[in-house]
């Protein structure tokens, strides 16, 4: 399993550019097998951000993979919301 | 038109609605380069936050965008004022733009004040240069609220809050190609503002909501709720504005968001939209109550965080 750690962008995601940076490594990383992506440094990312990673991934994945595939490490209360929220908002679209 | 403009004695913060009328008509003389122009802040004895900002966005606007030639401008000489100014890195700053030289130090000017009791926090938001901004924002700016705050839930607010304004910042205020996030605060409060003279709320949403057929106060009313973008089918998610009305409405904070002649206030669960001075751009100026602090767990159904099978580890 790959590890991201996040916290080289701590403490918050908030840049579009930057956001499919993220996404372009995570996708990277799972052509050869399940990723952990670690969020215990980060405490907050803006909503577009959310839809932006995680809304694509769980897209592109779908639920059963997306379970089986990454895992996310270390996310407070308000970022499983707000990737919650995102997701919610990708598959709404 | 008028050839001075005189700040305010006390130019607090409910001073802003008048000077953004005493001010709209620069967004119309962009090239005339008008004559014998004064910006007078001599009886200026005290400044709040917007204050500030919008000083230094007028001057910024008006010699970037060729209002005036040669324009004077008079400084207090009250030394609290001139002190806050001088302190946050705006006076010379300022002093640089009227004298039309280069203005790129824009980076290198401003900086934090932190004491026992307060901190204040201007940072440069450079869309030519934003992994400088990145990174001063990670290693300079964010470590101040860390450090001020040893409480967890105010820190993710406050940084819940930097979240939405920077990334709209970034996506919306396209014209706009440098701009300033400023923050103040204390024990029971933070303030938060951000000015630019990009496309505007009104602007924005007006073709996205146009079979509605909305007034302006209308349509910013609108932009406060959820799901209200002025780019569906992308990314963008219309949560921002909604998210900081939320915060306002149950931390019993103040919102404020200028738009384009128009107005809207939460404060607590009092809410008003109005019309004001013309502003080419949007102001967002947040006062959140610490007591109280609300993040998107607050606002959002506590089963949300359930809604999708997610290998949180």
């Amino acid at each position: 399993m790959t590890t991201i750690d996040f916290k080289t962008y701590a403490p918050i995601i908030t840049d579009d550019t930057l956001g499919d940076e993220i996404y372009s490594e995570i996708t990277l990383a799972l052509e050869k097998g399940a990723v952990e992506i670690d969020l215990s440094e980060i405490e907050s990312m803006a909503t577009f951000n959310a839809k932006q990673i995680f809304g694509k991934l769980y897209l592109k994945l779908g639920p059963k993979a997306f379970f089986d595939k990454v895992k996310i490490k270390g996310a407070n209360d308000d970022l499983k919301t707000i990737i919650n929220l995102g997701i919610e908002k990708a598959l709404a679209d | 038109m008028s050839k001075s403009i005189n700040t305010p004695k006390k130019f607090r913060h409910s001073k802003i609605p008048e000077f953004l009328s005493s001010v709209e008509f620069i967004f119309k003389i962009q090239g005339k380069q008008i004559e014998n122009f004064t910006f007078n802040v001599k009886k200026t004895e005290d400044i709040s936050l917007l204050g500030i900002l919008l000083t230094y966005k007028f001057i910024e606007y008006t010699v970037n965008k060729k209002c005036f030639y040669k324009p004077q401008f008079k400084d207090t000489t009250d030394h609290r004022y001139k002190g806050f100014l001088n302190e946050w890195g705006f006076s010379d700053l300022i002093k640089k733009y009227l004298n039309q030289k280069e203005n790129s130090t824009l980076k290198n000017r401003l900086r934090v004040i932190e004491s026992d009791n307060f901190f204040i926090a201007p940072q440069a938001l450079l869309r030519n240069d934003s992994s400088y901004t990145r990174d001063s924002l990670s290693k300079k700016y964010f470590p101040v609220f860390k450090k001020y705050y040893n409480n967890d839930k105010v820190v993710r607010m406050i940084f819940s809050v930097f979240s939405e304004i920077l990334l709209n910042f970034w996506r919306h205020a396209t014209e706009d190609d440098e701009s300033i996030i400023m923050a103040k605060g204390n024990n029971s409060r933070i303030e938060i503002a951000c000015a630019d003279n990009g496309n505007g709320i009104i602007s924005n949403l007006k073709n996205i909501l146009k079979p509605k057929g909305l007034n302006s106060e209308e349509i910013l009313s609108e932009a406060v709720k959820k799901n209200v973008t002025s780019k569906p089918n992308t990314n963008h998610m219309g949560y921002g504005l909604f998210m900081f009305d939320q915060i306002a409405l149950k931390s019993n904070s103040t919102l404020e968001i200028y738009s384009e002649g128009v107005f809207y206030q939460r404060r607590g669960i009092k809410k008003s939209c109005q019309k004001c001075g013309y502003w080419k751009g949007t102001i967002v100026y947040l006062s959140l109550n610490l007591h109280r602090p609300i993040t998107i767990e607050d606002i959002e159904s506590k089963d949300l965080k359930k809604a999708h099978l997610i290998n949180w580890t």
